[in-house]
């Protein structure tokens, strides 16, 4: 069965730019642009990874990491990896309380991205 | 830029179907009511409707989504024939936030040339705390103009004794979770005899929700429950479907079975 992950992230462009990739990859992908409906998704739906921005809207901030904190409460088995150009050491030590399995800084390469997510699936 | 939501709320991006519900004897099935049902913009992430309204409520935007709901649903309910009982789905929140609701619904109703008698609608809740002068009002005025009211999904999340407590409903539908397997269950026929004895006591009528088995709806009739929905008896259909059953005019199942048979043969054909 394909591992099925979830990816979110404002700019549309580049969320169908890895959605495809990783559907290329062998992986079952859904994915969103906005924190409430990766969350609504997450609630319908058992993910192996999911990959986030960590800042999903100019005016709020690190909406990545409140979607690891729902994770962590709602569905602790799920991995998480947070993209971010912005990240801080105290943003990435909070990340790690809540189980996030990598903080990835942009840019990064698809590969370098997918080897990120099949290291933290175990393949 | 264009959000998630302001696709759903675009004029035609909602899409209403419909599933009967049944009044069950032991020799046939007539037509009771319709559940109006909304699926979200087709080829989004919230097509499904538990996705869709997850996503809503996490937004807090139930009072814009319910009225686009029950819009579309009236607008398309309008072009059936026979006239057939319709229940709607609107949040708490909604009935208790919005106080031009039940006005706004009304006149939708009446725009569409559908009386407002036969629009019932059904509360459902997924937040704890509730605004009750809110929902007091709503609910007085939803008598005045003749709209019956139900509490939704009894027996499951917050729907529960204080909400039947502050609304006094006409109907009571039980949950799927507590009438899927009640055949083979005594803890779930033990909690369907005691919603059973609470509907007599408050004048309600009882809808069960979620059949799927012969087995579960004689234990609903052996109870005195027969007014049924679930997917053994019609799962959601589009209003084309609908009319091309003919449940609407001869208010039995056995035209609807062929027609869905019908259109799940196309849909293969079409794939």
């Amino acid at each position: 069965m394909k591992p099925k992950i979830l990816i979110v992230d404002d700019l549309k462009d580049i969320v169908l730019t890895m959605s495809r990739y990783f559907s290329i990859h062998g992986f079952e992908v859904d994915f969103a642009s906005e924190k409430e409906e990766a969350e609504a998704l997450i609630s319908a739906n058992n993910y192996a990874v999911v990959i986030t921005d960590l800042q999903l809207t100019p005016v709020r901030s690190n909406e990545g990491l409140e979607i690891a904190q729902l994770l962590h409460h709602e569905s602790p088995e799920t991995k998480v990896i947070i993209l971010t150009a912005y990240g801080t050491d105290e943003v990435e030590r909070e990340a790690g309380r809540f189980g996030v399995s990598s903080f990835l800084k942009k840019p990064v390469s698809l590969s370098i991205l997918r080897q990120a997510v099949e290291e933290t699936l175990g393949r | 830029m264009q959000t998630l939501l302001d696709n759903i709320l675009e004029p035609g991006a909602l899409v209403p179907v419909f599933q009967p519900i049944f009044k069950v004897t032991a020799h046939e099935r007539q037509l009771h009511s319709l559940e109006c049902l909304t699926r979200g913009p087709r080829g989004t992430s919230v097509e499904r409707a538990d996705i869709l309204f997850a996503y809503v409520r996490r937004k807090r935007e139930e009072i814009a989504v319910d009225r686009a709901c029950v819009k579309a649903a009236l607008q398309v309910a309008a072009t059936l024939p026979c006239a057939p009982s319709l229940s709607v789905n609107v949040h708490a929140t909604t009935l208790g936030r919005d106080g031009g609701f039940v006005s706004y619904l009304k006149g939708l109703a009446e725009n569409c040339g559908i009386a407002p008698r036969r629009v019932t609608v059904e509360l459902i809740e997924h937040a704890p705390f509730w605004d009750v002068a809110g929902i007091w009002r709503a609910i007085d005025e939803l008598r005045t103009f003749g709209m019956r009211l139900a509490v939704d999904d009894v027996g499951a999340g917050q729907s529960n004794y204080n909400m039947i407590l502050d609304c006094c409903p006409d109907a009571l539908k039980i949950d799927a979770y507590v009438v899927k397997g009640c055949h083979a269950d005594k803890y779930r026929l033990a909690v369907l005899e005691s919603i059973t004895t609470l509907a007599r006591r408050f004048g309600a009528q009882i809808i069960a929700e979620g059949i799927e088995q012969a087995s579960d709806q004689d234990v609903l009739l052996s109870l005195g429950i027969n007014v049924m929905q679930g997917y053994m008896l019609a799962r959601p259909m589009s209003a084309e479907i609908l009319l091309e059953s003919g449940l609407l005019w001869k208010g039995t199942t056995a035209e609807l079975e062929r027609a869905q048979a019908s259109a799940a043969q196309r849909a293969q054909i079409a794939r």
